[in-house]
């Protein structure tokens, strides 16, 4: 029997979070410049950001660059921003780019060989105390998160933890919905399964 | 038919737009200290015979981005200074428009002296409008205000139409942003616009290009 | 485990990624500094990837436009000879006060402005969505009132004609009363006062 992955009722894409409201004159105004009005956008999305990229990057510090790198290009690209795009879609694509291309780099530079003690210290462990296997839901969601392949995890982050409808997903990405669906069964699957081996 | 009638309004339309002209000063909500000083520069300026338009366009645009009253009052100030240098700088007789622009140039850093230079380098009753508005957006590209003053004057010299000056500077402008630095950009440009400027040779043109032959400015004509 | 607990893990799951974490300020401060550092140069790269599917439409007027163009121009020259704005010269060039200029007070040492001729010029900008769209700039006092723009009949593309004097000016476009946005397909510039940005549109004589 085909298993669906999800259930109707059970799961719906979240509204964006309420800090996310801005006046549409700071948009102008940070277009035209003002560093007060980029202030603004920057603390109403920098924790939406951050979220996302420590979701998409498992390295917090890694997620931090990202973020600030995906504000600056915004901040040099609003001049052109053109208003047919919604502003949030706008900036959840840049910092997508962002991630996309920090984790094919680091794919490159690193290969699978991990030398960084502090990331070895942060690898989920099950003979460790406290390493997510032991009762830190937090910690059991991200490590099964990070088994989800890059162009999966993506689109299940944006439909479900940012809110994004397929149609503004397909504006962002580019994909077209039947796919967007897919990687987000395939994402969804596969977390589910991890969730489950967990558990049990 | 309908189109057409439309068109006409659309026109009837422009014509009343253009025709309106008395400009007022803006009120600065909320400090009727900061509006009583706007409205005195203001005066002050017109007194003068100064071009006011200027200063009344950037209140009201610093109103549209939110600018402090405090700040439109200061950069009002500002530009009726610079609009006094300009005309002073633009003698023996400038027009109003020429000023404005003069104004906007000495506002990105252009020294005084260039813009009597410019005067100086052109027939004392031709506009200076629009080689003066190309300095401006190649210095607001990133060009050096020396290396831009002196193509400028040196093209003005050389016969080049308002139209060139303007598409030179576009195209110089259109480099940058494709990530050109600002002095390569005005080199090459300033290349393709020296041929098409004749009788200027390429020899000339590469002689501007490196500085060698950037004139000083032109003395002026015995009356 | 069966389907219908896989989903409740799966909603939690979802539950605990949406949490918004903690944020350190200083951080946030990093990034306005970095973005106003990165502003300031002048050869600021457009962001391809962001513009890449977005892409800019060719702003290509038909035979069809174009003639509709020439009967608003027409119309707006008689509009200003019936108004006494415009008095056709000996050449039949006709010289017109400057758009929406405020009285010009000649002195002395200043010329009359007469002898300067403004040229139409089309602005053109796409927006589905906006009810109301117009142009404002310098030229007109950045008052919304003076040049409103008039959708095409696709409904994407709004245009208008404004007679715009020689020289460099900047503009933008009032969106719905409420919104400025720069022109996507016109240079842009820091203003050297406020350190805002606008659209630039440079007009020369033929």
């Amino acid at each position: 029997m085909l298993r669906h992955h999800l259930t109707a009722s059970a799961l719906q894409p979240s509204a964006p979070p309420q800090l996310s409201v801005l006046e549409p004159s700071t948009i102008s105004r940070a277009k035209l410049g003002d560093i007060g009005a980029f202030t603004t956008i920057v603390e109403v999305y920098y924790p939406r950001c951050l979220r996302f990229a420590r979701a998409m990057l498992q390295n917090p510090d890694d997620a931090e660059d990202m973020v600030q790198d995906t504000f600056v290009r915004l901040y040099r690209a609003l001049p052109r921003y053109e208003e047919r795009q919604k502003f949030e879609s706008w900036l959840f694509q840049i910092l997508g780019n962002c991630c996309r291309t920090a984790n094919t780099a680091f794919r490159r530079d690193a290969g699978r060989t991990v030398e960084d003690e502090s990331a070895l210290e942060r690898v989920p462990s099950p003979d460790v105390p406290g390493s997510g296997l032991d009762g830190d839901w937090g910690e059991v969601v991200r490590d099964a998160l990070a088994d989800v392949p890059d162009y999966n995890r993506e689109i299940f982050l944006l439909h479900y933890i940012e809110g994004f409808s397929y149609e503004e997903i397909e504006g962002m990405t580019g994909v077209r919905r039947s796919a967007l669906k897919m990687r987000v069964k395939r994402a969804s699957d596969l977390l589910r399964s991890r969730l489950s081996g967990m558990a049990r | 038919m309908s189109k057409c009638l439309f068109a006409v309004a659309v026109g009837l339309c422009l014509s009343s737009q253009a025709a309106f002209g008395q400009a007022t000063v803006p009120v600065l909500a909320g400090d009727a200290t900061a509006s009583a000083e706007l409205a005195k520069i203001v005066a002050a300026a017109e007194s003068k015979g100064l071009p006011v338009n200027p200063i009344l366009a950037k209140a009201r645009y610093a109103i549209v981005v939110h600018a402090s009253p405090s700040r439109i009052v200061a950069v009002a100030r500002d530009i009726a200074a610079r609009l006094e240098v300009a005309r002073d700088a633009l003698q023996p007789r400038p027009n109003p428009i020429d000023i404005e622009q003069g104004e906007i140039a000495l506002s990105y850093n252009v020294p005084r002296a260039v813009l009597t230079a410019m005067r100086r380098a052109s027939p004392p009753e031709s506009s200076l409008a629009v080689p003066l508005g190309a300095l401006s957006q190649l210095v607001a590209s990133g060009v050096s205000v020396k290396r831009a003053s002196e193509i400028v004057t040196s093209l003005m010299k050389h016969g080049a139409t308002g139209q060139q000056l303007a598409s030179f500077s576009y195209d110089v402008d259109a480099d940058v942003q494709r990530g050109g630095r600002p002095d390569d950009a005005l080199t090459v440009r300033m290349r393709g616009l020296t041929a098409a400027l004749a009788p200027v040779s390429a020899a000339t043109a590469d002689a501007f290009s490196t500085g060698l032959a950037a004139p000083g400015p032109a003395k002026p004509k015995k009356p | 485990m069966s389907t219908g607990e896989n989903d409740s893990m799966l909603e939690r799951a979802i539950t605990e990624l949406q949490r918004i974490p903690a944020v350190d300020p200083l951080s946030l401060r990093r990034v306005i500094e970095a973005a106003a550092t990165a502003r300031v140069t002048p050869a600021d790269e457009p962001l391809d990837e962001a513009f890449d599917r977005t892409g800019r439409r060719a702003r290509f007027w038909g035979a069809r436009g174009v003639a509709m163009a020439a009967i608003a121009v027409a119309a707006a020259v008689v509009g200003f000879m019936v108004r006494g704005a415009y008095q056709p010269d000996r050449n039949g060039v006709v010289p017109m006060a400057p758009a929406a200029a405020p009285a010009l007070v000649p002195v002395t040492n200043v010329a009359e402005p007469a002898v300067i001729k403004p040229l139409m010029h089309q602005f053109v900008f796409e927006n589905k969505q906006a009810r109301r769209i117009s142009v404002v700039g310098d030229f007109n006092q950045w008052n919304p009132a003076t040049a409103p723009m008039t959708r095409s009949a696709s409904g994407a593309l709004w245009s208008v004609l404004v007679p715009v004097l020689p020289g460099r000016h900047v503009y933008g476009f009032m969106v719905d009363d409420s919104l400025l946005v720069l022109d996507p397909g016109q240079a842009t510039a820091r203003d050297p006062d406020l350190g805002t940005s606008a659209s630039v549109v440079m007009v020369g004589r033929p």
